[in-house]
């Protein structure tokens, strides 16, 4: 493996301001990467001609000394975000063919300061998993904690985003988060997954899962790169009706690692959860380095949180059959063969969505159908609002609440479950912070006995990833993640 | 609670999706399972709650109403399988015999 591909965004910027390499050689070190790699089928679509051309146009603005904020910084991009004339398929079938004509908020904002594209990678199908196994174009693998036998699964929906970056085939990746999709693949493949206020980055062009809980976010291999990327990520965007005009100043700050003025919760419901042991030590060993750090920690209830998964599964599903009734096979994606008007749509978006999709589309319809309405999704509103007030509580005691990503560490890739519930349950301690719009990060902190990274998570009050990436950076440093994942060689 | 199959079959008319015998089974069971699992939401007293559609945002803008001229048709058509003359091209919707 070429050393340029396992430095960080942060350091890579330094590197080029004082032209210790070209951008030619990083952006070109990593596709070796990416063919490396290719077995884990991080990717679906490669950008290859147009990244070596811009890499090009990157060396010429450094010689001239015009250096963008992320002036050839490689990144690889979730294939739900439309990319202009770069093929975006959402993971499915009925998108695969889908070239967009215009760019998203994002990726224009990320573009604009000097990022190259590698490529678009995997997901579950439009975001709709949490194992990257719903995907049209094939299981994606997670190289982490792989033993002789058999390799894990890398968490979704943005499963190949999170393996683009632990395999060292991307400096940093975007993702999106409607119910922990960033945060759960982050956790399963032992990297940084950064999910900001609902509101913070534009969601114009990316392909609409859930409106209302969908958030743009990034997956890195440190704290600091997280940070790095929001600050070019986020915009005020008036295509985004919901896009936030809130300042971007704190952002601009380097990150401090000084806690030792902050009350951090721990929500003690979560306790009560089956939570694997390894997992479990993890929290109680971030909360005891927290404490040695100076911070102060506070007990809290977040009574309505039980709720949360019936909650956003009523929700998200209702907001999916709404935003996916307009792929019909006319004006894009998938088109059956068909000589009535009808039959072509059905027959067109029965082919084209996979079965994943199709369940939450008819659990979408069933909630919002007569006679349903006003008991499940009309009641969902109204506790979403419960547990947006428990957080609103919470935080006027404590400046951040920490508690596990996930409830276990990867599953094997080939463990079949017939049951959705099953898998809807990894995203327990992901989907409150997308109930309350609030910002939350995922970062590793240690492994299992057998290798498989173990995360905790930090969530903070909306328009506050000051104070999470603070937080994040302190456990980060104490945890020292990255030397133990050397020591044990796990890719 | 179960869903009854009569429900099931109008959801999927409503979706316009159709399925076979086999995946209307599953459904049937996958469905009832998850309707019953967020049947719990029901316990929680909500009677003085207002609704909230987004968590963050205190007000929505919206956007100019304002058209916006595409200089070459062929970009909005270029994902179509189906074009004739700068136009989207759908099957007959009105047959002889309707």
């Amino acid at each position: 493996m070429n050393e340029l591909t396992t430095i960080n965004i942060h350091e890579a910027i330094n590197h080029l301001k004082k032209k210790d390499f070209s951008v030619l050689e990083l952006i070109g070190a990593h596709f070796k990467r990416i063919e490396e790699t290719k077995h884990l089928n991080a990717f679906i679509t490669s950008n290859y001609d147009k990244a070596m051309d811009s890499a090009k146009k990157s060396d010429s603005i450094i010689r001239e000394n015009k250096m963008r904020n992320l002036e050839g910084i490689p990144i690889a991009v979730k294939d739900n975000f439309c990319t202009k004339n770069i093929r975006t398929t959402a993971s499915s079938k009925i998108l695969h063919n889908f070239v967009p004509q215009y760019e998203s908020t994002v990726t224009r904002n990320m573009l604009n300061e000097g990022c190259i594209i590698t490529g678009k990678t995997s997901l579950d199908e439009f975001g709709m998993g949490s194992s990257n196994k719903t995907s049209f174009f094939g299981k994606v693998k997670n190289p982490v904690g792989k033993n002789k036998m058999e390799y894990h699964v890398p968490g979704g929906s943005s499963g190949g985003s999170a393996v683009a970056v632990s395999s060292f085939s991307s400096m940093g990746a975007l993702g999106t988060d409607t119910g922990g999709s960033i945060r759960q693949p982050a956790a399963f493949c032992g990297v940084v997954g950064l999910k900001p206020t609902y509101g913070r980055c534009s969601r114009f062009g990316i392909m609409a899962f859930a409106s209302s809980l969908d958030q743009a976010g990034s997956l890195t291999r440190t704290v600091e790169d997280a940070s790095i990327m929001l600050r070019t990520m986020a915009s005020y965007d008036k295509k985004d009706s919901t896009s936030s005009r809130n300042s971007l100043e704190n952002l601009l700050l380097p990150i401090s690692e000084d806690i030792s003025k902050l009350n951090i919760g721990i929500p003690t419901e979560y306790m009560k959860e089956n939570i694997a042991s390894d997992i479990f030590n993890s929290w109680e060993m971030s909360a005891k380095w927290l404490k040695e750090g100076g911070a102060n920690l506070v007990e809290i209830d977040l009574p309505h949180s039980k709720y949360s998964l019936s909650t956003y599964y009523i929700i998200s599903s209702a907001e999916a059959s709404s935003n996916l009734s307009r792929y019909d096979g006319i004006r894009f994606g998938y088109r059956s063969n068909d000589n009535n008007i009808k039959d072509l749509y059905v027959n067109s978006r029965s082919d084209g969505f996979g079965e994943e999709v199709k369940r939450r589309i008819m659990i979408g319809t069933y909630v919002l159908s007569k006679g349903h309405y006003d008991s499940y999704y009309l009641h969902a509103l109204k506790v979403r609002q419960l547990i947006k007030q428990d957080f609103i509580n919470a935080f006027k005691k404590v400046d951040a609440i920490i508690l596990p990503t996930t409830p276990y560490p990867a599953p094997p890739l080939n463990k079949n479950t017939d049951n959705p519930i099953e898998m809807y349950m990894n995203d327990i301690f992901t989907v409150p912070a997308s109930l309350a719009g609030i910002p939350a990060i995922s970062l590793p902190v240690g492994l299992t006995k057998d290798g498989r990274p173990t995360s905790i998570q930090v969530m903070g009050p909306s328009f506050k990833e000051n104070t999470i990436l603070k937080v994040g950076k302190f456990i980060e440093t104490a945890a020292n993640f990255s030397k133990i994942k050397n020591q044990e060689k796990m890719l | 609670m179960n869903i009854n199959h009569k429900e099931i079959t109008r959801c999927a008319d409503l979706s316009c999706l159709k399925f076979t015998d086999d995946e209307l089974q599953k459904l049937h069971v996958n469905m009832s399972e998850i309707i019953n699992w967020v049947n719990d939401i029901k316990e929680v007293k909500t009677e003085h709650i207002d609704i909230t559609y987004d968590t963050s945002i205190t007000s929505i803008i919206g956007r100019d109403d304002k058209s916006v001229e595409i200089e070459d048709p062929k970009i909005i058509l270029s994902n179509s399988n189906s074009v004739e003359e700068n136009m989207f091209c759908v099957p007959k919707v009105v047959n002889k015999n309707e």
